[in-house]
């Protein structure tokens, strides 16, 4: 079947979605990453610590790509047949993978807030939980828009 | 509908290349100030002062063993503990270097070329003091940018090292004359920090560089601190003004220290000034030995301050380096008064805390 421009716009939506939220894990990470290995090359031991800042700012790289999943998933485009859908629904899942492309932008805020959690944790191990409970706030914007996300998907039937 | 796909993809195309750009901008800074962060981590605390200065001179090696001075600090005596600890900070100065960015490396290029100075300081220091030319060159460190022609200055005498001191950025000509009339060291001393001091804060103070901000400010204080320290030799010392100059970086209480009947009426003048926040804590009284030591500890504490002002960038590394000078000075004066018998109340009385 020919695809259609409403298929190609939910196709945008998912690279969209995965795309970007993997930009802000990958700045976000280079943050955290690099504070991480200077922190290991001075003290290996604390190779957990800096294991749990790098975790963080991931997740918003998994909602992405998720939300890309669901949108091919709404379209046929895995696995299934690919069905004709309309340019208003392929619209709506565009906007769909944007929401979670652009909050999981978030991941940049929060590989910074990671990198100095990390590093104030390496320096005073009692701020660990504190520091930590910042960066978990940072991950908030990225929940809201997939919740937000999901909503649209369900409203043209995708779920 | 077309162009606002356009659209939408140069935006994410745009994105793309932001990252590593974005990347490659913060990584050297981010990584440098987890290194200090650690580091700063392991600098000792009060406690350990206090388990420290109550040691004796035998067990110091085994109360380093398993810290970064543990390398060089191998013997129980005050000479191979300054010796481990003159290897551990030059060990210190070029890692430190190495975690500065590219673009900042001539500013801190000050952390090779104090070895220099250090070198040329011992030198001289050892002509002056007449100790013999071997002695002189086993208690140089290989280190700096001229250590094979400082070395080389050791057999000669002071007005020859001077001579071939010329043209190069040690040139202690200027001090010469005073040091001729008066037979003190501490003229070429000054000298020769006035000369390592000033390249800094021509490079720094000049550079446009928005990344030097924290780093100026320190350098400030540092200058107020060996300007102010100068001063206060120079008049307890009934040096001139004239004189005094050639050995400051910047002298601007010309009128104070003139009309000042002696240095104690200096140093009540000097709180009316701009160096007035590195005698805050000095009550009347004190010898300059003590004074010195309180604005050593303002130095200190605006070092530390620093960090504060900027999470990251150089505000940690410097606020670390501030700290840690003053722990290999702290370590080195324990070491000192432990090996000439003074108690521990005496010795924790005169570490720098800030």
């Amino acid at each position: 079947m020919e695809p259609t421009l409403g298929l190609g716009y939910a196709a945008l939506g998912a690279g969209i979605s995965l795309g970007l939220a993997g930009a802000g894990t990958a700045i976000g990470l280079g943050f955290s990453g690099v504070a991480g290995t200077g922190i290991i090359s001075e003290d290996p031991r604390k190779f957990g610590n800096v294991l749990v800042w790098n975790a963080l700012p991931q997740t918003q790289m998994i909602y992405g790509f998720l939300m890309a999943i669901l949108i091919m998933l709404g379209a046929g485009l895995l696995g299934g047949t690919v069905e004709p859908i309309s340019e208003g629904a392929g619209l709506v899942a565009l906007g769909a993978g944007i929401v979670v492309g652009v909050s999981g932008l978030s991941a940049i805020g929060q590989g910074s807030i990671c990198g100095g959690g990390a590093i104030a944790s390496a320096k005073r191990p009692d701020v660990f939980g504190q520091s930590l409970v910042l960066g978990v706030l940072a991950e908030t914007p990225a929940i809201f828009g997939v919740v937000i996300a999901v909503l649209m998907l369900l409203a043209i039937g995708f779920l | 509908m077309d162009a606002f796909v356009l659209v939408l993809v140069a935006a994410l195309v745009a994105a793309c290349l932001f990252v590593p750009l974005y990347l490659l901008r913060i990584t050297p800074i981010v990584y440098a100030t987890a290194v200090v962060k650690v580091k700063e981590s392991k600098l000792m605390d009060d406690k350990k002062y206090e388990e420290f200065a109550s040691l004796d001179l035998e067990d110091f090696p085994s109360f380093f063993e398993d810290t970064d001075y543990g390398k060089h600090i191998t013997a129980p005596s005050y000479e191979n503990i300054e010796r481990g600890l003159l290897l551990y900070e030059r060990d210190l100065d070029h890692e430190v270097f190495d975690l500065i960015p590219k673009d900042l490396s001539e500013v801190f290029d000050f952390l090779i070329r104090k070895w220099d100075v250090l070198n040329l300081r011992r030198v001289l220091a050892g002509i002056h003091a007449g100790i013999p030319e071997e002695e002189v060159k086993e208690g140089l460190v290989e280190a700096g940018y001229m250590y094979d022609s400082i070395q080389e200055l050791a057999g000669r005498g002071i007005e020859e090292a001077a001579s071939a001191l010329e043209g190069t950025p040690y040139d202690i000509r200027e001090g010469m004359e005073e040091y001729r009339a008066t037979n003190n060291f501490s003229f070429i001393d000054l000298l020769l920090k006035k000369r390592m001091f000033e390249k800094v804060v021509e490079e720094a103070m000049w550079s446009r560089e928005k990344k030097l901000k924290t780093f100026n400010a320190y350098l400030q204080v540092l200058a107020d601190s060996l300007d102010m320290k100068a001063m206060l030799r120079g008049k307890a010392g009934g040096v001139g003004i004239e004189e005094l100059r050639r050995f400051l970086m910047k002298f601007d209480v010309e009128r104070e220290y003139e009309e000042s009947k002696d240095v104690n009426d200096f140093l009540v003048r000097l709180g009316e000034t701009k160096y007035s926040y590195l005698i805050e804590d000095v009550g009347e009284g004190l010898d300059l030995t003590e004074v010195e030591r309180k604005s050593e500890e303002q130095v200190l504490k605006r070092g530390k301050e620093i960090s504060v002002a900027e999470t990251f960038g150089l505000g940690p590394v410097v606020s670390f380096m501030a700290q840690k000078e003053a722990e290999i000075r702290n370590i080195r004066l324990i070491a000192k008064l432990t090996a000439e018998g003074f108690s521990p109340e005496k010795i924790r009385e005169s570490l720098l805390f800030a």
